[in-house]
């Protein structure tokens, strides 16, 4: 089916784009977002992606991987806007569209606030590498693909990335000293 | 399976928290600029496979036949005779030359225009699809991208009349930079292999190229003048930020030439060799304060990373940076300017200028940072996916620039006097051969 609408597309069928995006795009957007660290320079990034795709669909070898081809489009996308973002660089809290109300909830408010800060401190590439990898679940040599990197370059830079995370959480556990009492104005 | 930690678990359910679950609310929106967006021709694909088709089969010609062709083969002696006669000279390989024809795409072919006769000629044409064409410094050949219906995408040159096709290369996937050598006997290029940008030196004469293994993602290749040595963006597969590298064109001698600016998104963006390969200009996100022109202060002062075209000389080791331009769409702020390209005299320079708008324009200023930028021709919308591209014309009066998303193509005088728009395809960028002054 999917293959189907990529020809269809790739002939100049606008509607039949439309429903590989809207079919693409909370996966598209999710991304982004956990990438950029911003919805709205995520919203860019993720039509940016569409623009290309479309514009870039004549072109496509083999429709199969239409995801995959998406996928680098959006980092190739978001790489350009972190770009642009660094003019006016601002540390924007992620809102959730739809924070997950979980009975089962796995990870404390502590736990959550230190993943945001460590997840924060690494630059957009590894943060890619982590969220292709641990998020969208995809495999290392297709994130490899996705990035334009060697596999053995994803796997060393998505080990560095996990280390950092991994180290600055430690870091952030460990006690801080005492503030001598009556410091404080 | 993959054995996941306790951190692997806390992390992969932090993530998909985050994300959330609600869909986005912009499809629509996002539709309406892909519907108003052209679709590329399939021919444009670097991702586009098909084999190459580098050799010609001839069909045995009958025994009555030997007359004409010797009838033919002097016609075409007496006529090569009289081409070597009238051949123009060759241009300098850099330096200010005299315009002459301008050789665009049209439709799969290579065609050329003439502005002395008003003559327009087919260079290449046939069943390959043969685009973006290229002319040497010395205005004697041009090369251009071949892909060929069952074929595939290769380098090609002919000579100035289109004549004397050779095939450089392999099949090479993502064709996106070439340089010629100063002495039009060599061609760097920058394609995809593994994933990664690699630079390739192929042989004009049609001899063979080789792909350099620099252990990095090498990028924006150019040749240092007349040397024999290549300057290109590297980012080492290691690990580490991107840098300015030289390298013989054999592969050896790798040497790194700039300093670790520690940033890899925004450093050393889109360099370009000074055509007497002195100067490299560059772009690159600094901390910087600017004051706009127009608006007083305090409004007018701005602090942040600025986008800066940067020109690095490369034998005294001095860096400056051409001023930044005040934003007429938004005055209290500064724009980003960078992707610079060298006047053939080096005098000048052409980049673009982002501004916060989202539209762009093209505009030029002394490479020696000297005066501030002027600005050239229409702005033009910055949300194509694929940046304008611009050269000087051969005698510096002009940039040619094409805008992707609007599909013109303009001539923009540098002295700021109106532009003309050409008439041509606007797939690729036309090419000016350089004659002789």
């Amino acid at each position: 089916m999917q293959q189907e609408l990529v020809e269809r597309a790739r002939r100049g069928d606008h509607d039949a784009f439309a429903t590989l995006a809207d079919a693409a795009l909370f996966r598209l957007d999710a991304t982004a977002r956990l990438i950029l660290r911003d919805p709205d320079r995520a919203k860019d990034a993720v039509q940016e992606a569409l623009v290309r795709a479309w514009r870039g669909l004549p072109t496509l070898r083999d429709p199969e991987r239409f995801d995959a081809w998406l996928n680098r489009l959006l980092y190739r996308a978001y790489i350009d806007e972190a770009r642009r973002l660094r003019r006016h660089r601002v540390d924007v809290e992620l809102t959730p569209i739809d924070l997950l109300a979980s009975d089962d909830m796995t990870s404390s408010v502590t736990d959550r606030d230190q993943l945001e800060r460590g997840f924060s401190r690494l630059e957009p590439e590894a943060r890619a590498l982590i969220v292709l990898h641990h998020y969208l679940d995809l495999p290392l040599p297709e994130v490899a693909a996705v990035l334009g990197i060697p596999l053995g370059t994803a796997k060393s830079r998505l080990h560095r990335a996990l280390q950092s995370m991994r180290a600055g959480l430690d870091a952030d556990a460990r006690p801080t000293a005492d503030v001598p009492e009556g410091r404080f104005a | 399976m993959t054995q996941l930690d306790g951190f692997d678990r806390t992390l992969i359910d932090w993530l998909d928290e985050q994300a959330g679950h609600g869909m986005p609310g912009y499809l629509d929106e996002a539709l309406a600029r892909t519907i108003r967006t052209r679709q590329r021709p399939w021919w444009s694909s670097p991702e586009r496979w098909l084999p190459m088709q580098s050799t010609l089969r001839f069909a045995p010609a009958p025994r009555i036949a030997w007359l004409l062709v010797a009838l033919a083969l002097t016609i075409a002696l007496v006529s090569a005779a009289l081409a070597v006669g009238s051949r123009r000279q060759p241009a300098p390989p850099f330096g200010l030359a005299r315009n002459g024809p301008i050789a665009y795409t049209n439709g799969g072919d290579i065609v050329r225009f003439d502005p002395a006769t008003g003559e327009t000629t087919a260079l290449v044409s046939g069943v390959e699809q043969d685009v973006a064409p290229y002319y040497s410094p010395d205005g004697q050949r041009f090369v251009f991208l071949r892909h060929a219906a069952g074929g595939g995408d290769v380098a090609a040159t002919a000579d100035a009349d289109g004549r004397d096709i050779r095939i450089l290369t392999a099949p090479l996937e993502d064709q996106r930079w070439w340089d010629w050598s100063r002495d039009g006997t060599r061609l760097a290029i920058i394609s995809t292999v593994d994933g990664l940008h690699a630079i390739t030196v192929a042989n004009v004469d049609g001899s063979g190229s080789r792909a350099l293994p620099l252990q990095m993602d090498a990028d924006f290749v150019s040749w240092l003048g007349d040397s024999d040595r290549l300057l290109f963006r590297g980012r080492p597969l290691a690990g580490g930020t991107s840098g300015l590298f030289t390298v013989r064109a054999d592969g050896t001698d790798l040497v790194p030439v700039s300093p670790d600016m520690g940033d890899d998104l925004g450093d050393y963006q889109a360099p370009a060799v000074a055509p007497d390969g002195q100067r490299v200009a560059f772009s690159a996100f600094d901390q910087a304060k600017w004051k706009s022109p127009t608006v007083g202060s305090p409004a007018g002062d701005w602090s942040g990373n600025l986008l800066q075209v940067h020109v690095l000389d490369l034998i005294k080791g001095t860096e400056s940076v051409i001023p930044t331009a005040a934003d007429p769409t938004s005055p209290e702020l500064p724009v980003d300017q960078w992707s610079p390209r060298f006047s053939p005299d080096g005098t000048m320079l052409a980049f673009q200028v982002d501004r916060s708008d989202g539209t762009y324009q093209i505009a030029v200023a002394p490479s020696d940072g000297s005066a501030p930028p002027r600005p050239l021709g229409p702005s033009a919308r910055n949300t194509a996916g694929e940046d304008a591209s611009y050269e000087f014309s051969p005698d510096g009066t002009k940039v040619n620039a094409r805008y992707p998303l609007e599909g013109v193509i303009w001539a923009l005088p540098v002295d700021g006097s109106a532009g003309s728009k050409l008439p041509w395809d606007p797939s690729d960028l036309p090419t000016t051969q350089r004659l002789a002054p």
